[in-house]
């Protein structure tokens, strides 16, 4: 697979999963209510139909059976049987993937899930970047005392197994979506901090590097100007790697019961209550998890041809950023 | 030889100390203090005070952390509130299960990644390889704790060939010993099999890429130029620096089967450490969490030096050098 393509197929996948979770909700057929009784665990593709009283009652079945002066929703000992006088309106769409055994449209639940499933794993990414860079390039400039104090901090927190980190934190905060976000963050920033390090160790003996030195760049310009444009391809790449390890850590811990609370239920939570059904609701548990196999595995591809593109540039190095901009600075 | 191993052990040490003490620390940053865990409404002042004074919570903060570290040290690991053990106890009692279920999984890993690897690497971007690729990137994308719950769904639900969760059937303690070892291997299979599958695909891509290296270097150019046959150059040559990376990977799959086993103990309701993780987790049982993770902690960086100085057994430069 050549670079250009894996990373559009990458692209697609990932883009296409999240104008599913962000928009489709809204697109999507309100549902008035659901019917645990009657509409619970109904296989892919039924069609429910979903009957509104005049006090705003709820009834919901795929059985929905007209009788000349009273409606019978449902069957056998479930049914309800009411007068046409009290019907407000009667609705009827398809559960494309079913639903769960409190009724609920399983299609909704994975897009809504998703949405805060993505959420809470970019979040994540967003603050591992942030302390990952910054831990890397305080290691890397900040001398030898910071650099070894920096790193044996990372040395430790790498020893512990990653997931135990974050049940750690998750038993202790007890997090909702906000804290989970840092929990995932404050938990995987590591490998990144070790990368940027490494990175910029290199890019500091570099001519225009040592140009800028010797014109006197105060430090914060040299970050913003040299470090972190040429740092840019390797953030790019780590973070759509990271990005699919949060997706599958987030998945767990709620899978674990140790991520957010069961009223916003993500795709680890929803496969969490299908793996409860699992003979009978096999869909329930599937779907989600293929859910996140979908974006993870985009989300690799687009790191996996980064990576190559990455190893391309490197071969044949860029002009470095912005060169001329700080000398003429430092003469001006 | 001597040296080296002195040396990584000496490194081992701080290391193990840094972490035990993160693990304190967080424990004890966190809102709600360790005395709040033992506190219940309805508890007479002077039970509270016993308590307070039994778990030594009545103590400045540094001299909790001495006493934890020396009794960490003396393998004194605390009270557990949940299972009112203590800690040793319940870590010894889940122990036994976590190693076998990891040693069968790391054999999985081991065996099934180095053979899809020399597998791929045989005719590199041949479709053996490309299948092998796509494969282990799907598998890598799959969450553990579902791909166990769809091997349950398949063997155990649909099949009914394996038990679903579990590590002895209810009759066990009757059966004899053959029948008993039986019956443990049958309910070993599926957690296993999941752990190690998922532990193959990542060791798969990394020893692929390691093999492909190896096979480019100079030294089996020269081997070849020199007229030796394909089959000594693969079996002599190739091979030595081939181990290094299956080295490298016992130490690097030693965290995720840790942690994986996590996951899988939870699905199969296998009786580990990772099950006592989660379920002292949700109760804040807060000396089993340590206890845990600063075991979980050691067997990582166990696992680092074991393959550190396996490095150092296989290449005779390292050997030489350290």
């Amino acid at each position: 697979m050549s670079t250009g393509r894996g990373l559009a197929a990458g692209l697609f996948g990932v883009g296409s999963l999240v104008l599913a979770c962000t928009v489709g909700p809204f697109v999507m057929t309100p549902v008035p209510g659901f019917d645990p009784s009657r509409a619970a665990l109904l296989p892919p593709g039924t069609v429910l139909r979903t009957v509104v009283l005049t006090d705003g009652t709820v009834l919901a079945s795929p059985a929905v059976e007209a009788g000349p002066s009273h409606i019978r929703v449902g069957l056998g000992p479930q049914a309800a049987v009411v007068e046409r006088t009290r019907v407000d309106r009667v609705v009827e769409h398809r559960l494309w993937l079913g639903s769960d055994r409190f009724g609920r449209d399983l299609l909704r639940l994975v897009l809504e899930g998703g949405r805060v499933s993505l959420l809470i794993a970019a979040f994540g990414a967003l603050v591992a970047l942030g302390i990952g860079t910054t831990v890397g390039l305080l290691a890397a400039t900040g001398g030898r005392l910071v650099d070894g104090a920096l790193m044996r901090l990372v040395d430790a927190l790498l020893a512990f197994p990653v997931l135990f980190l974050m049940i750690l934190a998750a038993a202790l905060l007890r997090p909702g979506p906000s804290l989970l976000v840092l929990v995932l963050g404050l938990t995987s920033w590591m490998g990144l901090a070790r990368l940027v390090r490494g990175q910029v160790l290199s890019l500091k003996e570099r001519p225009f590097l040592l140009a800028a030195r010797v014109a006197g760049t105060r430090w914060h310009r040299t970050w913003r100007l040299h470090y972190l444009p040429n740092l840019s391809g390797t953030l790019a790449q780590d973070t759509a790697l990271r990005l699919g390890d949060l997706v599958i850590a987030e998945a767990t811990l709620s899978y674990l019961g140790l991520g957010v609370p069961p009223s916003a239920p993500t795709w680890g939570a929803l496969v969490a209550e299908g793996h409860v059904v699992l003979p009978a609701g096999w869909w329930l548990s599937v779907v989600p998890g293929l859910a996140i196999a979908a974006l993870v595995i985009s989300l690799a591809v687009v790191g996996d041809a980064l990576q190559t593109g990455g190893r391309k540039t490197c071969a044949a190095p860029r002009v470095p950023v912005d060169v001329r901009r700080d000398t003429e600075a430092a003469a001006g | 030889m001597v040296r080296l191993v002195l040396r990584r052990l000496a490194l081992a040490v701080p290391l193990l100390l840094l972490v035990a003490t993160l693990t304190f620390l967080v424990v004890h940053a966190a809102p709600g203090s360790y005395a709040d865990a033992v506190d219940q409404p309805g508890l007479p002042p002077a039970a509270r005070e016993m308590i307070r004074e039994r778990f030594g919570l009545d103590l400045p903060f540094h001299l909790q952390y001495l006493r934890w570290l020396g009794g960490l040290a003396r393998g004194d690991l605390g009270v557990s509130y949940l299972y009112r053990q203590p800690v040793a106890t319940v870590v010894t009692r889940a122990l036994p299960p976590t190693l076998l279920l990891n040693a069968s999984s790391l054999l999985i890993v081991l065996g099934l990644g180095l053979a899809l690897a020399v597998a791929a690497v045989r005719r590199p971007h041949g479709w053996v390889d490309r299948v092998i690729t796509v494969l282990s990137l799907g598998v890598y994308g799959l969450p553990t704790f579902w791909l166990a719950g769809l091997a349950v769904l398949l063997l155990s639900h649909l099949l009914g060939w394996l038990p679903p969760s579990h590590m002895h059937s209810v009759d066990a303690d009757r059966m004899g010993a053959v029948s008993r070892a039986w019956d443990l291997l049958r309910h070993l299979l599926l957690p296993a099999v999941c752990l190690g599958t998922v532990g193959a695909a990542a060791a798969a891509r990394y020893l692929r890429a390691a093999l492909l290296d190896v096979r480019s270097s100079r030294f089996i150019s020269a081997a070849r130029a020199r007229g030796v046959p394909e089959r000594r150059i693969l079996q002599v040559h190739a091979l030595r620096p081939a181990l290094l990376p299956v080295v490298t990977l016992l130490g690097l799959s030693l965290p995720y089967l840790v942690s994986g086993s996590v996951v899988v103990e939870t699905v199969f309701s296998w009786p580990g450490m990772g099950q006592v993780l989660v379920e002292s987790a949700s109760a804040r049982d807060l000396p089993v969490i340590m206890a845990v993770t600063v075991l979980g902690a050691a067997a990582v960086v166990l696992g680092n030096l074991v393959s550190d100085l396996l490095y150092a057994v296989v290449d005779p430069r390292v050997r030489r050098s350290g």
